[in-house]
């Protein structure tokens, strides 16, 4: 059986690393034009010529071996750790035409560390149009190495990339930088305390920043070494730096060329514009405008056909297979749980669609930098804007993506803020109830569902930020993270990776999401069904004698109602009644409340679930929506008022409920301590807003 | 016949529902061995 080669790939933020990844390996990694997409390294397997196959990792991007986050950490721990089953056999830094002079700077770095390294200049489809040449065998000769030209929005380049991995062991050892000559005396006496180590490797060691685990620092003692203060050590680090560039700028004087002439203003002129003080705003309050209105009007469609179509298929099942409790749980429980989230598939993926796009585009960069100084004011560093945008598709990346924050306050403050951005996951919730309470008229051509979900997305997006302003002064971070954003070019989308980004969180957010809300409408539709005591099993009994003068079907209706307040929903139900009545919710919203816990689109598939349950017409053909707008309480009044929408959507802003992001932050922060802080005091908030809202509107 | 047939479809179909759920939401999670947080003053190192 043949080997299996280890292939790490490495490069600064935003080289387009997870392209080249998934153009290897065939799969559709995330991939997105601004840094700090990958925060952890990914693996796929990648065939190559002769059966030969290849273990490729993706790693978080990283501009030098000189870590300072726990991104960055994870390169080096697994660069340093020869007995890591990952450790590669073969090194390939990916860099960005545009930017080689700097991509090569961590290119000299992994070199010096005896590790075979290819260079791939990426984005090789710009060069022409930028003006750039460059002598690839005169390159290759100074840096000793092979270089691989590839265009991954073309897909060139790839397999030439793939016959290089695999006869990687024909590369040169050769280092670039020749490391005693950055303190002669100082790696003279490192030299003779270990001799049977590389001096380079026990440089990155001295002088990282970050904790490494278990790599080799127990194989390389130290202790026994007197080595210089922190801050001679940073001088020496600068000076590697100035030597490594030193060599670097002999090297491009020699091997690349530029064109200035060539590489237009047009990039400068539209930064201008975009990261205005005033029309940078502008402008994204437009795109925003436009998104959810979108979201609105081309989502309405398919949306009620999907709505119907459910509708019609649980008639179908209850009129077609023989009577019995598993034909009502397949048509009560099982389908009105799933329409409950197939509904959204739409709006969700026409969200995503418009997110690609601006990530794709580098819009998504610009709009960082007009963040961080809105960040700046209330005591945030621009580093926390990733993560705050990432969290408008969901919070657990958005957190994961913290890691890239080296000021551990500042990235407890950030972790803790950003479940109040608006998800994916309210959206389901947001869109059924601004539907049933938000009247469909417009205002200057913007209809007034589409303004309401924008201002859902900002309150959202206010509250985040005041609450870090609060943790700023209560936590009291003395220093911030140093925030340093790397504007990308623009480029026109493309096409197959946005619609990868949209197939797959799409389906991301109906699989993982529809399993829950499929387990939770089945144990659901159970407990709605049967119920103990006399007032369940003789409720027939009971309504025929208390309604004598009925007609058949509202005598059934009557019937199913009580069955369910006497189930063991109902009970529950209207056991939590007395503390959601104060903001206007029955006990079934309770229920729903309760269970979206879970996740929180599980909301619209548990009220799906029950009502369809509590009604016993089954010709109905009702759908979601008109089956919540028509629920009323025992005198008549609807449940779905204005006062109580609102104060649901405002609910579900604030409120944490979401059992797998408490788990990520748990995972995060290595504590319980934080998570439940952060359940508990975004409950309370949510409760306090959602109960004062009720009460001035109701 | 129908109604018992139907009745273990529902108890299988139930059962497999809050074994997923108890799995996904209350299975004690691996340890996690690295150490993921920041540099200064959490704790966790």
């Amino acid at each position: 059986m043949s080997k299996q080669i280890n292939v790490a790939l490495i490069g600064n933020p935003n080289t387009g690393k997870t392209s080249v990844f998934n153009a290897l390996t065939g799969l559709n990694q995330k991939v997105g034009n601004y840094p700090g997409i990958t925060v952890e390294k990914k693996e796929g397997l990648c065939k190559l010529p002769r059966g030969v196959k290849a273990h490729i990792i993706d790693l978080p991007g990283t501009y030098s071996l000189n870590a300072s986050s726990i991104d960055e950490n994870v390169v080096i721990e697994l660069l340093l750790n020869k007995n890591d089953k990952d450790f590669p056999d073969v090194a390939v830094l990916i860099s960005d035409v545009e930017n080689l002079k700097r991509n090569l700077l961590l290119f000299t770095q992994i070199k010096d560390l005896k590790i075979p390294t290819i260079l791939v200049i990426n984005m090789a489809d710009r060069m022409n149009r930028k003006g750039i040449s460059i002598n690839i065998p005169l390159l290759e000769q100074r840096l000793n190495t092979i270089i691989a030209l590839v265009s991954t929005r073309k897909n060139e380049g790839i397999q030439y990339l793939k016959d290089l991995i695999k006869n990687y062991k024909e590369l040169s050892l050769k280092p670039c930088l020749d490391t005693s000559t950055i303190d002669v005396e100082y790696f003279k006496n490192l030299n003779n305390a270990f001799p049977n180590q590389d001096l380079f490797k026990l440089w990155l060691v001295i002088t990282q920043d970050v904790n490494f685990g278990n790599v080799e620092r127990q194989e390389i003692d130290l202790s026994q070494f007197k080595t210089k203060s922190h801050s001679e050590l940073k001088r020496l680090q600068q000076k590697e730096t100035i030597k490594r560039y030193q060599f670097i700028n002999a090297v491009l004087k020699e091997g690349q060329t530029i064109d200035t002439s060539k590489a237009t203003g047009f990039r400068a002129k539209f930064d201008r514009i975009l990261t205005h003080k005033v029309w940078g705003y502008v402008i994204f309050f437009i795109i925003l405008l436009t998104i959810f209105q979108a979201i609105y009007d081309w989502a309405s469609v398919p949306m009620d056909f999907i709505d119907a179509s459910f509708a019609s298929l649980s008639d179908w099942i209850k009129n077609t297979f023989s009577s019995g409790v598993f034909t009502d749980l397949l048509a009560e429980g099982i389908v009105a749980g799933i329409g409950g989230i197939v509904i959204f598939i739409p709006q969700i993926a026409f969200l995503f669609l418009f997110i690609s796009v601006l990530e794709e585009s580098g819009y998504m960069s610009r709009v960082v930098f007009l963040m961080d100084r809105v960040m700046r004011r209330f005591g945030l560093s621009g580093k926390s804007v990733v993560p705050l945008i990432s969290g408008t598709a969901c919070a657990i990346p958005a957190i994961m993506a913290t890691r890239n924050i080296e000021n551990w306050k500042e990235r407890l403050i950030t972790i803790l803020v950003t479940p109040f951005i608006t998800c994916s996951a309210r959206l389901p919730v947001y869109l059924i109830i601004i539907a049933l309470v938000i009247p469909e008229g417009r205002l200057l051509g913007l209809s007034y569902q589409a303004l309401t979900l924008m201002l859902l997305y900002l309150i959202g997006f206010g509250m985040s930020v005041f609450s870090a302003y609060i943790l700023n002064k209560v936590l009291k971070t003395k220093s911030k993270s140093f925030f340093v954003i790397e504007m990308p070019s623009y480029k026109i989308p493309l096409l197959k990776n946005v619609a990868i980004t949209v197939v797959e969180k799409t389906k991301t957010f109906v699989f993982e999401a529809g399993r829950i809300i499929l387990a939770i409408s089945v144990v659901l539709w159970v407990l709605a069904s049967y119920g103990p005591g006399k007032s369940f099993t003789n409720a027939e009994t009971i309504v025929r004698s208390e309604n004598p003068s009925l007609n058949t079907i509202e005598l059934e209706d009557k019937i199913a109602a009580h069955k369910l307040e006497y189930s063991y929903i109902g009970i529950i139900g209207k056991g939590i009644e007395p503390v959601i009545k104060p903001l206007g919710y029955d006990w079934k919203i309770g229920i729903a409340l309760v269970t979206s816990f879970a996740a929180r689109e599980v909301f619209v598939g548990t009220l799906a679930t029950i009502y369809s349950v509590g009604s016993a017409d089954a010709e109905q053909d009702d759908t979601i929506k008109n089956q919540m707008a028509a629920e009323v309480y025992p005198n008549g009044n609807k449940i779905f008022t204005l006062a109580s929408g609102i104060s649901l959507l405002l609910f579900y802003a604030f409120a944490m409920q979401c059992m797998s992001t408490l788990a990520i932050v748990k995972r995060e922060t290595n504590t319980w301590k934080w998570p439940m802080i952060q359940l508990f005091g975004m409950s309370s908030i949510a409760y306090i807003v959602a109960l004062i809202t009720f009460q001035l509107l109701k | 016949m129908n109604n018992t047939f139907q009745t273990i479809l529902v108890i299988i179909t139930v059962g497999f529902a809050v074994l997923f759920l108890v799995k996904k939401f209350l299975w004690k999670p691996r340890k996690n061995s690295n150490n993921s947080c920041g540099k200064d003053d959490c704790g966790c190192h």
